[in-house]
């Protein structure tokens, strides 16, 4: 089955010396499409042809059961979406936790980097693999983990700071718990990406402001972070685009969105939507919109990228 | 205003701050990790101490957890899973990447937006209509309908792709001047070339399709035939019982950690001399 | 520079894409079902597999333990029908929440299981939405009447009638429980409290609990009925107690926001306001009481294993009926599940019957009850000698339950297609006011007032 998906590709026949001119050119015109084909077919079959199907979805009002009719409601999904104060409500908790993830994926790993950059070799490799190692831990692992940690009765996390808090079940500090919880994941690969980030930077640039008399801090700021931008800005992309999807498992397992909603984000109201509210063309009209949403701040994220990959050349 | 680059006892300054801030932060990192551990070798007894060393040491915790879950079948469900999923995002994510780095071409944006934007697709979203589309095919409760909706990553393309770019034109263009196909061209002087960093690659995808929980749950009702699976009915059902709880996590995540001892340094260095610049 | 380029090219790959997916979803024309005939009796060799969906097989431990037993002897006892057992997909920590989503999804797939085990809670939707089979068309309401009142053992009077709809039976109830407290009789003996004589108002439990948390610095009393994660069955009840409902008789309007109700959810909050109810969600709950670190909870009779398991040999547990507001009749509401049939096949709809049969026969009561702890709904089984007589009388913590079914009401499940929007609005508002100590009337009122237009035909 596996490979089957996968053959057509390897299948696609090599372009030979001696075709004639034009053939050739047909082919060589055809052959990045030949290398994309099996990518691409996978996407469209399992990512876009549901994507648009929930776009259609979207117009109708339906329970999902065969049994009953699809009712077309025109735009009536997106007017109730918009009234209900959920969503609003669920957007500003996603941005809390987007903004919270940052210091974890961003801010974190390139002061990481900068100071592992001062360590020895073998010192070096230790760090990195201590850092490295919660991002190993699956989703569920991670939850099983810290639900005994953060226990209120028997937990080390109140023991130690002698509190007892609840913490997964209080509205204050539930959703604290989830970003750090997340931040704890995403650290280690963070970090990672910013080490690669720093030794693609020719140290070339560098060392000639330092000839000339720059100091650490003037070097850091003025050369290196902004040889960085393209990675950091690879970072804050995927912060933004799936902190919530990052979350989501942990918030199933661990709050249900919970408590009084206070760990509800997007994603979370759209699981709840589809799959707790029966109503697909509401939950249709949500997915649809987050799509557009989140596609919009993805594009102005790219276009910056693109604007700061100048530093690069 | 120059700071004294050069004199050793600064620079020996700035390295034990350095390790402060690594050792702490590292620590910080690998707490919960080594609670996990402790805990699960600890006398079911012995569950609620507070003392960093587990001792005296106890296997009871993985025995009670082996008795009520079919660890070692988890085990090869989920490695099996996980292999076949990786092997073929890299292979799809290999290609795909070589088309975007070897040529130019009318729709390469609109493609490459194309991958990008699967990140913006919720899985939420594709969920049923995948469902019902592995329906139709047949391919409910079968260890292949959970690979093979995943066989495309994105990740996978944009890491290679990133990669790729900095790969020497140069060397394209002269294996092309040699008359070598873009096939033989791709497995004779660029794979070679990539090595470590489809390694790395290989590493990560491997990592996130152990870790994958929701898709499998979907797909395989009759059983809980994978690890995360098998763990989480565990955390439903013995929910307080930390010890075995802490045991099976731990071997949920054992064959990742030892995977990535073993390969470590080939990962980070695949990772910080990424591309050939 | 490309921009304009890569949008045509987003318009025409986003078109091609919805043109073609056009197939694959529903249709915009009803499809009627036709009635339901009566199913023949399966031939002696003819053979017929059906799909058993429960939530018992999410549960590692007795519960999947119990269960493979049960279909192991159904099989025996039926060498041509053969059984495929599953629990809802999904990954709900707690599996019961996840069998609507998981029949719909089926549904929706066009391979529904032939019988599931579904709520209470989702009776009107399994009705209504998800078109169970009306039993009573299928093999007759002789039949079907005549499984109740069994072989030897007839069912509870209250309980045969909660999965019927419009004097239909669509489901036969399965396993449930009513609210029962449970107490931890060795924190009632160190805090001088007689264990022999529990609380029988909820103001004796808040001065009992009040004196638990003085005298041993534990905590009182736990209601594993205020959060959404507890859904709304026990909650229902303490309303009912308190002369009070959800919904009005007529499903039409939301009454959750009325005084009776309000009344319950301040009282609630002062238990937990005046620290002698620990905040807490569902899980950790009834951990804590099983630990031995609670005086008082009010829970199913589902998680008595744990409680037995968590008490032996440290704390004395016992159980008592629920508590009463002063002067009114407690009326203790079900939780739990009933077995409807989904399979369309006739001879897959016999099959399911005589599983449905089955699994509610005395036999499976025995088994059922003395495996897991779980109430007999066959209640004459426990003055039996040949059934229950012997473990009734060394379980004395299912004695509670049973007196309550004698005046049982039924959960009360929420009307149309958004009835767990509205359920879980409530509990939502319910766990805020009790536990994050908003105002009780005006959170109610305010979820109240975003469900009412959820209620099909409702009116404010």
């Amino acid at each position: 089955m596996f490979v089957e998906v996968v053959a057509p590709a390897p299948g696609s026949p090599p372009p030979r010396a001696a075709r004639p001119p034009l053939g050739r050119r047909v082919v060589a015109g055809a052959q990045p499409y030949l290398y994309l084909a099996p990518a691409l077919a996978l996407l469209g079959v399992w990512t876009y042809r549901p994507l648009a199907q929930t776009v259609q979805l979207s117009f109708y009002s339906w329970n999902l059961l065969p049994s009953t009719p699809m009712t077309p409601v025109g735009l009536r999904n997106y007017q109730r979406l918009i009234d209900l104060p959920d969503l609003g409500q669920a957007a500003v908790r996603t941005v809390v936790v987007i903004v919270g993830l940052l210091p974890f994926s961003v801010v974190i790993p390139v002061l990481v980097g900068l100071v592992t950059r001062q360590v020895r070799d073998r010192a070096r490799v230790v760090y990195q693999a201590m850092v490295f190692a919660p991002t190993l831990v699956a989703p569920v692992a991670s939850a099983a983990v810290w639900q005994w940690l953060l226990d209120p009765g028997a937990g080390v996390v109140n023991k130690v700071l002698g509190t007892r808090l609840n913490w997964l079940h209080e509205t204050g500090s539930a959703q604290f718990a989830i970003i750090v919880i997340t931040g704890w994941s995403v650290l280690g690969f963070a970090t990672l990406v910013v080490s690669a980030g720093l030794a693609g930077i020719n140290g070339d640039y560098g060392e000639a402001a330092q000839l000339d008399g720059a100091s650490r801090g003037q070097i850091t700021r003025w050369i290196t972070l902004p040889l960085l931008s393209p990675t950091l800005v690879f970072l804050v992309l995927m912060t933004v685009l799936l902190s919530a999807q990052w979350t989501f498992p942990l918030i199933d397992t661990l709050t249900q969105g919970g408590p009084a909603r206070a760990t509800t984000n997007v994603y979370y109201l759209l699981w709840d939507y589809s799959f707790h509210s029966y109503d697909a063309g509401l939950g249709a009209a949500a997915g649809v919109l987050l799509f557009a949403a989140f596609g919009l701040v993805a594009a102005g994220l790219v276009r910056l990228s693109e604007r700061l990959s100048f530093h690069d050349d | 205003m120059t700071d004294s680059w050069q004199d050793p006892r600064s620079r020996r300054w700035r390295a034990v701050r350095g390790h402060a801030v690594l050792a702490v932060l590292g620590l910080l990192c690998v707490f919960p990790i080594y609670w996990l551990y402790a805990t699960s070798l600890r006398r079911p007894g012995d569950v609620y101490s507070l003392s960093p060393l587990p001792w005296p040491l106890s296997w009871q915790s993985y025995a009670d957890a082996a008795s009520k879950v079919d660890v070692l079948g988890l085990l090869g469900n989920t490695t099996l899973v996980a292999a076949l999923t990786s092997v073929g995002q890299l292979l799809t994510g290999l290609l795909a990447a070589y088309a975007f780095a070897a040529w130019e071409f009318r729709l390469k944006r609109v493609l490459y937006l194309a991958f990008v934007g699967t990140w913006l697709v919720p899985f939420q979203v594709t969920m049923l209509p995948n469902y019902v589309l592995l329906f139709q095919l047949g391919l409910l409760n079968t260890l292949a309908g959970v690979v093979i909706p995943t066989l495309c990553s994105a990740l996978g393309v944009l890491l290679l792709r990133q990669h790729l770019a900095g790969f020497p034109k140069e060397l394209l263009e002269a294996a092309r001047m040699d008359g070598r196909s873009s096939w033989t061209t791709l497995w004779t002087v660029v794979v070679p070339n990539l090595r470590p960093a489809l390694a790395a690659l290989a590493i990560l995808l491997f990592v996130n399709a152990w870790n994958e929980y929701f898709w499998p749950a979907m797909v395989l009702r009759r059983s809980n035939a994978m690890l995360q699976l098998g763990l989480r009915s565990f955390m439903g059902t013995e929910g307080d019982d930390w010890g075995p709880l802490m045991a099976l996590a731990g071997l949920a995540c054992l064959p990742v950690f030892l995977l990535y001892l073993v390969l470590q340094r080939h990962i980070v260095n695949a990772f910080v001399r990424s591309g050939l610049r | 520079m490309t921009r304009p380029r890569t949008r045509a090219g987003i318009a025409l790959a986003l078109g091609l894409a919805l043109a073609t997916s056009g197939c694959g979803l529903g249709s915009t024309e009803a499809r009627q079902t036709p009635a339901a005939a009566r199913v023949p009796e399966l031939g002696p060799d003819q053979k017929v597999s059906i799909v058993f969906e429960s939530y018992n097989f999410g549960q590692a431990g007795a519960w999947t333990d119990t269960f493979n037993e049960l279909i192991g002897k159904f099989r025996q006892a039926h060498p041509n029908i053969t059984v495929t057992a599953q629990k809802p997909q999904g990954n709900s920590a707690n599996p019961a929440t996840d069998t609507i989503p998981s029949v719909q999804s089926q549904l929706a797939a066009g391979n529904p299981p032939d019988v599931a085990q579904l709520g209470f809670s989702d009776l009107d939707f399994t009705v209504h939405q998800l078109g169970a089979k009306p039993l009573d068309d299928l093999v007759g309401r002789d039949a079907v009447q005549a499984n109740f009142a069994g072989a030897k053992h007839p069912y509870a009077a209250s309980a045969r009638t909660l999965g019927d709809w419009d004097g239909r039976t669509y489901g036969v109830p399965f396993v449930f429980s009513t609210p029962v407290l449970y107490f931890n009789a060795s924190l009632f003996q160190q805090s001088g409290l007689d264990p022999a004589n529990p609380p029988k108002t909820w103001a004796e439990v808040g001065a009992a609990a009040a004196k638990i948390k003085a005298a041993t610095g534990k905590d009182g009393a736990y209601l594993d009925c205020l959060t959404k994660e507890a859904k709304d069955w026990c909650f229902q009840s303490l309303v009912r107690s308190n002369g009070g409902r959800v919904l009005s008789a007529d499903r039409k309007s939301l009454t959750f926001a009325d005084e009776p109700a309000v009344e319950v959810v301040r009282l609630a909050q002062d238990l937990v306001k005046s620290g002698v109810s620990p905040k807490l969600a569902q899980k950790q709950g009834y951990e804590a009481f099983a630990r031995g670190d609670i005086g008082m909870i009010l829970e199913t009779s589902a998680v008595q294993a744990t409680f037995v398991k968590g008490a032996q040999g440290k704390w004395d547990l016992r159980s008592t009926t629920m508590p009463s507001f002063a002067g009114k009749p407690v009326v203790p509401t079900n939780s739990g599940a009933s077995l409807f049939v989904f399979a369309g096949d006739p001879a897959k709809q016999r099959a399911a019957w005589e599983l449905i049969r089955f699994l509610t026969s005395e036999t499976a009561y025995v088994t059922i009850s003395s495996k897991i702890g779980y109430l007999p709904l066959r209640t004459g089984l426990v003055d039996d000698p040949d059934g229950l007589k012997e473990w009734a009388a060394k379980n004395p913590l299912v004695r509670p339950n049973l007196d309550q079914l004698a005046h049982m009401e039924p959960w009360v499940s929420f009307p149309g297609a958004n009835y767990l929007q509205i359920r879980d609005g409530m509990m939502d508002a319910v766990e805020n006011a009790v536990y994050q100590g908003a105002d009780p009337q005006a959170t109610l009122s305010a979820a109240r007032d975003r469900a009412a237009s959820l209620v099909p035909g409702g009116v404010r």
